[in-house]
């Protein structure tokens, strides 16, 4: 058949491939898309993940400065005792700002160790500043106790919700 | 004592009589401690002097304290420091669960006491 441009035939074929030259682009730009998506959702996952670790990794490490400060008082070293609750106040400081620990029960969590520990580490200035005051060492320990067990129920709860992901 | 620390004072007073301020033990005795969700109140007895006062402190969440104040009994009202005192003590360390346990196992018809493992002895004890 000759090409002849004003053959209907011609201008048929014509439409008939610019629309499956359309549906062609658009399925096209479905796929780059939800690659796309794809692609962040695995960078999103494994920046989560990643920061997960770290959070594990600092509530694991605020767990080591409870067992020292224990260690610390049972040796009767008040010094270094104040030095690592001041270290380990300074790290929690630092975890109560990401966003697993937004929620309210979270922060009421976070501010009753806080607060907790504020009171063993005036108890021990005051000791060191006067000597009549004495430390109640076994309530301390067990206040620090509770500390310990409570961010160790933290470390539960995020390393069971990593692993479920 | 400025008309804020009275405020919180009377309020903290009406809460905790209430039965509504989850007061917590801690390290120290006469010490308890009240943790909202920024901020920590902390309360503790001094009753040396001749006159008993309440020592109140603010905690913030950077475990700071940012305020302090001394409560005396004409701060307080009509109740009795100490009875106040004594009633968040009662609370924190469940003293009333404690007594209504205790008078629930002595008027049980079992033997109390003892390990369990080892016979009572029977015979009466004068005295």
């Amino acid at each position: 058949m000759k090409f002849d441009m004003a053959n209907p035939v011609w201008g048929f074929v014509g439409t008939l491939i610019s629309f499956l030259g359309f549906f062609v682009t658009i399925v096209m730009l479905f796929k780059t898309k939800k690659i796309a998506q794809a692609a962040k959702d695995a960078v999103v996952k494994t920046q989560n993940e990643v920061q997960k670790n770290v959070l594990l990794t600092d509530i694991s490490t605020c767990i080591g400065l409870v067992q020292e400060i224990k260690a610390f008082i049972q040796s009767k070293r008040h010094d270094a005792t104040i030095l690592r609750m001041e270290d380990l106040n300074s790290k929690l400081i630092q975890l109560r700002h990401i966003r697993e620990f937004n929620s309210e029960s979270s922060q009421k969590e976070f501010q009753s160790i806080v607060s907790q520990l504020y009171i063993i580490r005036q108890n021990f200035e005051e000791m060191m500043g006067e000597k009549n005051i004495l430390v109640d060492e076994e309530k301390t320990l067990g206040a620090l106790l509770r500390i310990s067990d409570r961010l160790n129920d933290w470390i539960g709860r995020y390393k069971y919700e990593v692993s479920e992901e | 004592m400025t008309p804020e620390q009275k405020d919180i004072l009377l309020k903290l007073k009406d809460k905790t009589k209430q039965g509504k301020a989850a007061w917590k033990e801690t390290s120290v005795d006469n010490k308890f401690v009240l943790d909202l969700e920024k901020y920590s109140i902390s309360m503790q007895l001094y009753s040396g002097t001749a006159l008993p006062q309440l020592y109140f402190e603010i905690i913030n969440p950077k475990g700071k304290r940012i305020e302090s104040f001394f409560a005396k009994q004409e701060d307080f009202g009509e109740d009795d420091i100490q009875s106040f005192f004594k009633l968040v003590r009662r609370r924190v360390l469940r003293v009333d669960e404690a007594l209504k346990d205790i008078l629930h196992e002595l008027d049980s018809e079992d033997v109390v006491g003892g390990d369990g493992l080892t016979e009572p002895r029977h015979d009466s004890i004068n005295f």
